[in-house]
């Protein structure tokens, strides 16, 4: 299901419009980058569009022509799209299985990345960043087959934990789900249109916030029209 | 590690039926063990002194002992996942001072209503206040020193009641403030009972969305738990039980606090269905212990009143816990 802002404004209160009003979707399946500087409203776009902030106004809606849904129908919303934040929760004293449990079914995490089954039953407290961020990823791909939202889930990694993730993700987006992911990582940016990827795993979208705005950009910027932009 | 937590749960166990016993069992008026089967089984002469004593005084504040135990165990594991602080508690957050205050306004003041209600209403006030005021401080030591300035003000409110209450009035209410399990009747110890269902029959159906808040409310959010709901439900389950319990048993400390922090000292899991009957079994064993001392000091003329006890037994619990966790306060 495409994922659509219509008319929404992104901010903390009428006073401090980040972003909008927007008008945006992105389609089904794919890997679709926001690019944006410290502060320009990447985190709370991605948080509004998964209900966890309030929109100032407007809405977000998922839809594939013919089914329309909305947040207020959580059961089947929250089934269809799960958010990583860019920091794993910290102090949790449950294990790692319990809270995969809270989404689904732990055992199915065997097979998207056997490694982390080692750490199933490791409380998340006792986990490191990185470690932790993992299974944060791979409890999102439990509740929901269809939208990934992450908040620079790579800003705390170390490379090791950045190239786990990046293949979990990989393998989302090859099983025909969608990710929607705020960076300002322009190295992962380049990972997913570098070509040697096979055609279902490059790049959908790219998107990049600039003066409170969404503007979509060419697949094939390169990384120093990126990083001009970004400055 | 993994033997420890059946062990404990054993022992607590064990302990909690040996506590019970000796509550029921042993008392000021002797009773040969005779008398005491015959009381129990209603065998011997009906309305004999010894009956009398055994259900109208010992078991009532048996049960309303290990039933408020119950309640305020799970009620700290409750607001300290709620409120995702460790520290959290009815007493700490000001909660149980909300129900001293109403009580005041009840006893002191000659307000017009039952305590108990008076209690809650002034339990729910302070809990709505901590709720918002979570919202807006990011540290959860924040959110307890709130809580403190909020029984800090709440406690003068009830020291100018006091001042110009009758000398009646104020003793009643001083002694109240003591705390004690001895005061309420068999009714009243079955109402803890009923209390105690609800809660438990709460905390099994909501205890998927309890999980999920540990990871944080927005996560929860994303989850599909109705933050809304949820806190809402929790904010009525907790005026209603701490008003409950605080008018029958007065402003209990610490157990409420203490006890998870005892469960999890010997137990490992931390989702809310496993650690229930653990924190249940500890709050009983915690609240007979204490209210055993009382007794104890009561048959010998000095009387110890129970908030002494409980904080005797409750803040060497709550600096081993800030000791022993600086980093994982899971």
């Amino acid at each position: 299901m495409n994922l659509k802002a219509s008319n929404l404004v992104v901010g903390h209160s009428p006073e401090r419009v980040l972003l909008g009003p927007l008008d945006h979707a992105w389609k089904a399946g794919g890997m679709h980058l926001v690019l944006g500087g410290n502060g320009s409203g990447k985190s709370t776009l991605l948080r509004t569009l998964v209900q966890a902030h309030p929109a100032l106004s407007g809405e977000v809606s998922m839809s594939d022509g013919k089914q329309k849904l909305r947040p207020k129908e959580r059961a089947t919303w929250t089934k269809a799209i799960a958010f990583v934040s860019s920091r794993p929760p910290q102090q949790v004293g449950l294990t790692v299985k319990e809270v995969w449990a809270l989404s689904g079914n732990p055992s199915e995490v065997e097979d998207w990345h056997p490694d982390l089954m080692g750490l199933a039953a490791f409380r998340l407290s006792e986990l490191s960043d990185g470690q932790a961020q993992q299974v944060m990823v791979a409890r999102a791909m439990l509740q929901s087959n269809r939208w990934l939202v992450l908040d620079e889930p790579t800003a705390f990694l170390d490379v090791q934990a950045q190239r786990r993730l990046w293949s979990m993700l990989d393998g989302h987006v090859a099983r025909g789900g969608g990710v929607l992911m705020a960076t300002h990582d322009l190295w992962g940016v380049e990972r997913w249109s570098e070509a040697q990827f096979e055609a279902t795993l490059a790049l959908s979208s790219l998107t990049m916030i600039r003066r409170g705005n969404l503007r979509a950009l060419p697949l094939n910027s390169s990384k120093e029209d990126l990083s001009e932009l970004l400055a | 590690m993994n033997l420890r937590s059946p062990v404990a749960m054993m022992c607590a166990c064990a302990m909690l039926v040996c506590l019970a016993f000796l509550h029921l069992r042993w008392g000021e008026v002797p009773m040969d063990k005779f008398d005491w089967w015959d009381a129990v089984w209603g065998t011997g002469e009906p309305s004999s002194i010894h009956t009398t004593i055994l259900w109208e005084v010992r078991m009532p504040r048996t049960f309303t002992a290990m039933a408020a135990g119950v309640l305020l165990g799970w009620l700290g594991m409750l607001l300290q996942t709620w409120f995702r602080n460790p520290l959290a508690g009815p007493g700490v957050l000001g909660i149980t001072s909300g129900g001293s205050l109403g009580v005041a306004l009840a006893v002191l003041a000659g307000l017009t209503v039952p305590t108990w209600v008076a209690a809650s209403a002034g339990c729910l006030v302070v809990l709505v206040l901590i709720a918002a005021a979570s919202k807006r401080f990011v540290s959860p030591v924040t959110t307890l020193v709130f809580g403190l300035m909020v029984s800090y003000a709440v406690g003068s409110a009830v020291t100018l009641l006091q001042a110009s209450a009758s000398v009646e009035s104020l003793q009643s209410f001083i002694f109240w403030g003591m705390g004690t399990f001895g005061k309420s009747n068999m009714w009243q110890a079955g109402s803890l009972g009923a209390l105690v269902l609800v809660c438990a029959i709460w905390i099994v159906r909501r205890s998927g969305w309890l999980d999920t808040w540990t990871l944080g409310e927005d996560m929860a959010q994303t989850m599909g738990v109705t933050p809304a709901q949820f806190q809402g439900e929790l904010l009525l389950l907790s005026g209603v039980v701490v008003g409950w319990v605080t008018s029958l048993c007065g402003p209990l400390a610490f157990l409420g606090l203490a006890t998870p922090h005892v469960h999890k000292f010997f137990s490992k899991a931390r989702s809310h269905r496993a650690m229930m009957g653990g924190v249940a079994m500890w709050g009983a064993v915690l609240a007979l212990l204490s209210d055993g001392v009382v007794r104890v000091t009561d048959a010998g003329g000095s009387h110890w009143p129970l908030n002494a006890v409980l904080a005797l037994f409750g803040a060497p619990v709550v600096v081993a816990v800030l000791w022993k966790r600086t980093h994982d306060w899971s």
